[in-house]
């Protein structure tokens, strides 16, 4: 069969920004769908300004609002316009669009597209179809549902940066590479299909209130069902597993060199004190079983570390991959953009942006067939397509076009 | 919400994977026959138990992740197991596994195999590593996923092990993202049938690997630190290296604990200087370069912003945020989460019946839909299956 797109005919309208609603739209866009990012000439999404770019140290030249990766690729494959959503006519132009839109995407504070005309009661009686994505940091409703959020900020209002630091020792946090986002992201995207999905048949449209902290919640059901059961207070494990010892990161030689290993069963432990080349310690009887070397796991770590540290990343992750050991070399971002495995998998897909020229950009990492994705355009540059949108689609005339423009209304 | 009411999907694995995936799917509806080996799911003796009393029809997790399922007990790798598999593969829509890929081809249900005998089925795998490239067959662990993907190496402090994040994360993503990727090749699937391509196979394969997942979430943040001339980025702590960008991205101590200070627009710098009192320091010029401050002199600015910050409650910090508008988050611990008023007003926690008495409280879903089809839902869910309830359904 030939691949079909499945979100084809849809057609999106994205008032996000930053990463997690910017993330969900993209995705729609590789699947298919027409998605027209709507912004503002002046204020604009602060994945805009992150700065100018450099490449093996040298800045990239060209404006720096277009060129940046990051924004590229949370905003591929949608169009642009740019509107002054305070303006009366703004809103009027984007009532005219709402008809023939399957779709919203807002993470915007709860109240703040109510107030320019684009709140769901207003746009659901224009297009009862419409399915409207909120995702905002708590939820549209309750005492806290204004609260302004990051990623982190998230994390360690729900509990989670809690659990982050070493064992036995108090909390350090923090993810700063944003978990809450993609979770947040992956989170309302399910939610999102499956009412696409539904539409088709009940012809009615939906309105999904998404909270980003209650995404985090639901993937750490674990402490929070113990809390529950038990009343206990879960607190940082660093790299320890329940019942699998030793499970952890070691240093291997180097400067700042690791590797995973986990040791899943008791077959195994013995494979590694083979390895190992059987030294005393570690034919110790009392570490024959898991349970007991999961007790006493600080020891354990320490004299592993001892024996690691010897060995080169490379020689221990086919050392013990050879023996049926997990063991993964414990990489930094340059080097997973350059590894090749995920090469191999295809998890970065080449396209050109008119101003940056050739670049990489991860594709949603689901290998699929039949109804694949595939990202087809870098992000737009800033209103690139607002004579399409406007002229082409809505059917402005130029003359009624260029006095948007000059009266601000199209920004 | 009945948007996969009609779908009929068969989950084999074991653990968390694809048991998130499948419980995902059942929140819309689906109907989700659960393969457990003869002496039941892993997670059934993971716990978290009542008391700490093992009961593998008691284990927390499991309950939480597989309520309102049918459990088959069966050993795939006997031809009696896999006569099982295929019945209730012949009239399943979505086939969802995270077996090791080697077990998979040994016994037939690898996708190649699998799309042959049955064209019209949506088969997933999930798994660490992915069903190709050059680890395809290496074994795997979760903890594999932010070793390689370069989530590990820029958490943690500076000069010790890099960290993982805890409690199976890579495992609840697959998961999800493996639910995402379904529903959208159900929505395919809706389009073929309606474009007429009957004559063609409707199926199609999915490869899920956790590995790929954490590296596009730790890269995407990642190509920040090309811009800004951050050209490393590492593990600091407490704060994200060199800020992120501009100043601040930090947890900071307060009264009662500590907080978490983002700040990533030169308005939100300005509405703390507001929020306190406009020190005579905020006025330097040492202090407006927000990207020097978030690179060059971070600590300092620390040392400034503290003895304001103790002061304070977590609370009291996070009225001053909402009143002043700039971002805050009090570090807090899960049985302060659990009794906030943010969730108890949301009924975000829903409780599901124990097979023998009472019930357990786990959290509920992300989302609420609030538009035109509204159903009110009972905050009592069902149980989750005994080992091999629903074996004799299969047999018969």
């Amino acid at each position: 069969m030939s691949n079909i797109e499945p979100l084809k005919h849809l057609r999106v309208l994205d008032f996000s920004w930053v990463w997690s609603g910017p993330l969900v739209a993209a995705t729609l866009g590789e699947f298919g769908a027409q998605v027209i990012k709507v912004e503002h000439g002046k204020r604009l999404d602060n994945s805009r300004l992150r700065g100018r770019p450099l490449s093996k140290g040298i800045a990239l030249e060209g404006p720096s609002i277009e060129i940046g990766p990051y924004f590229h690729q949370t905003n591929h494959d949608k169009l642009s316009i740019t509107l002054d959503l305070k303006m009366k006519e703004a809103q009027d132009l984007l009532h005219q669009l709402i008809p023939s839109c399957d779709v919203i995407i807002e993470n915007l504070s709860p109240g703040a597209l109510d107030r320019v005309g684009m709140g769901y009661e207003e746009v659901s009686k224009i297009n009862p179809r419409l399915i409207y994505l909120s995702m905002s940091a708590v939820g549209q409703t309750g005492p806290m549902n204004t609260m302004r959020a990051y990623a982190p900020i998230m994390s360690s209002y729900c509990g989670f940066e809690s659990l982050i630091g070493y064992p036995d020792e108090q909390s350090l946090g923090m993810m700063n590479f944003g978990y809450g986002d993609p979770n947040a992201a992956i989170h309302a995207l399910l939610p999102l299909l499956a009412c696409i999905k539904e539409v088709q048949e009940t012809k009615k449209g939906q309105h999904i209130d998404m909270s980003q902290i209650e995404g985090l919640m639901t993937v750490t059901a674990e402490p929070l069902i113990d809390f529950m059961m038990n009343g206990r207070q879960a607190s940082p494990v660093g790299n320890r597993h329940k019942k699998m010892a030793p499970h952890g990161i070691y240093p291997s030689l180097g400067v700042d060199q690791w590797v995973s290993i986990a040791v899943a069963n008791d077959t195994q432990w013995l494979s590694l004190v083979d390895k190992m080349g059987r030294p005393k310690w570690a034919c110790q009887s009392e570490w024959i079983h898991s349970d007991a070397r999961a007790k006493q796991s600080q020891e354990l770590d320490d004299v592993i570390g001892k024996w690691t540290q010897q060995f080169e990343a490379q020689v221990l992750v086919k050392d013990l991959r050879g023996v049926g050991i997990a063991c993964s070399p414990v990489q930094d971002i340059e080097a997973q953009w350059v590894d090749p495995h995920f090469e191999n998998r295809g998890l970065r897909q080449k396209v050109n942006h008119p101003i940056s020229g050739p670049e990489f950009l991860y594709r949603t990492p689901w290998k699929m067939d039949n109804y694949a994705g595939h990202i087809k355009s870098s992000a737009p540059i800033l209103g690139q397509d607002n004579e399409y949108v406007f002229k082409t689609i809505l059917g402005l005339t130029q003359q009624r076009y260029e006095e948007l423009i000059s009266s601000g209304v199209i920004s | 919400m009945s948007a996969l009411s009609k779908i009929k999907v068969v989950e084999c694995g074991d653990f968390i994977s694809a048991a998130y995936c499948t419980k995902l799917l059942s929140e819309f509806g689906a109907e989700v026959d659960k393969i457990e080996p003869l002496e039941g799911d892993s997670l059934r003796r993971h716990g978290p138990f009542q008391g700490d009393i093992e009961d593998i029809e008691s284990s927390g997790l499991f309950i939480y992740l597989n309520s309102g399922k049918r459990s088959i007990a069966a050993d795939i790798q006997t031809s009696q197991g896999q006569l099982v598999v295929h019945r209730l593969l012949s009239k399943a829509d979505v086939f969802v596994t995270n077996h090791p890929l080697q077990l998979r081809q040994s016994i037939g249900l690898d996708a190649t195999t699998l799309k042959a005998r049955y064209p019209n089925l949506i088969i997933v795998s999930l798994s660490v590593f992915g069903d190709t490239g050059p680890n395809a067959l290496e074994p795997s662990q979760t903890i594999d996923a932010y070793a390689l993907s370069g989530t590990a190496w820029v958490i943690g402090e500076p000069d010790r092990a890099p960290l993982s994040i805890p409690f199976f994360q890579a495992d609840y993503q697959a998961g999800a993202h493996a639910a995402s990727a379904i529903t959208m090749a159900l929505i395919g699937r809706d389009s073929a049938i309606k474009s007429n391509l009957l004559n063609q196979s409707l199926g199609a394969s999915i490869d899920i690997s956790s590995a790929d997942i954490f590296a596009v979430a730790s890269g995407t943040n990642g190509l920040i630190y090309l811009c800004y001339g951050l050209q490393k980025w590492v593990r600091a702590g407490r704060r994200a290296f060199a800020s992120g960008g501009p100043y601040p991205y930090v947890i900071l101590p307060c009264k009662d604990g500590a907080i978490c200070l983002i700040g990533r627009a030169r308005q939100e710098w300005q509405r703390l200087i507001k929020a306190m009192g406009e020190p005579a320091w905020t006025q330097l010029e040492r202090y407006q370069d927000l990207h020097a401050m978030g690179k060059d002199y971070p600590q300092e600015v620390d040392a400034l912003i503290t003895p304001w910050l103790m002061q304070f409650t977590r609370v009291e910090l996070l009225g001053m945020a909402e009143k002043h508008g700039f971002p805050i988050g009090p570090l807090r611990q899960m049985e302060e989460v659990v009794v906030s008023d943010q969730l108890k007003h949301r009924q975000f926690f829903r409780r599901i019946k124990l097979p023998n008495h009472g019930f357990i409280q786990v959290p509920g879903v992300a989302w609420k839909m609030k538009g035109q089809n509204e159903v009110e839902d009972s905050d009592l869910f069902p149980v989750a299956p005994r080992l091999g309830e629903h074996t004799h359904t299969v047999l018969i």
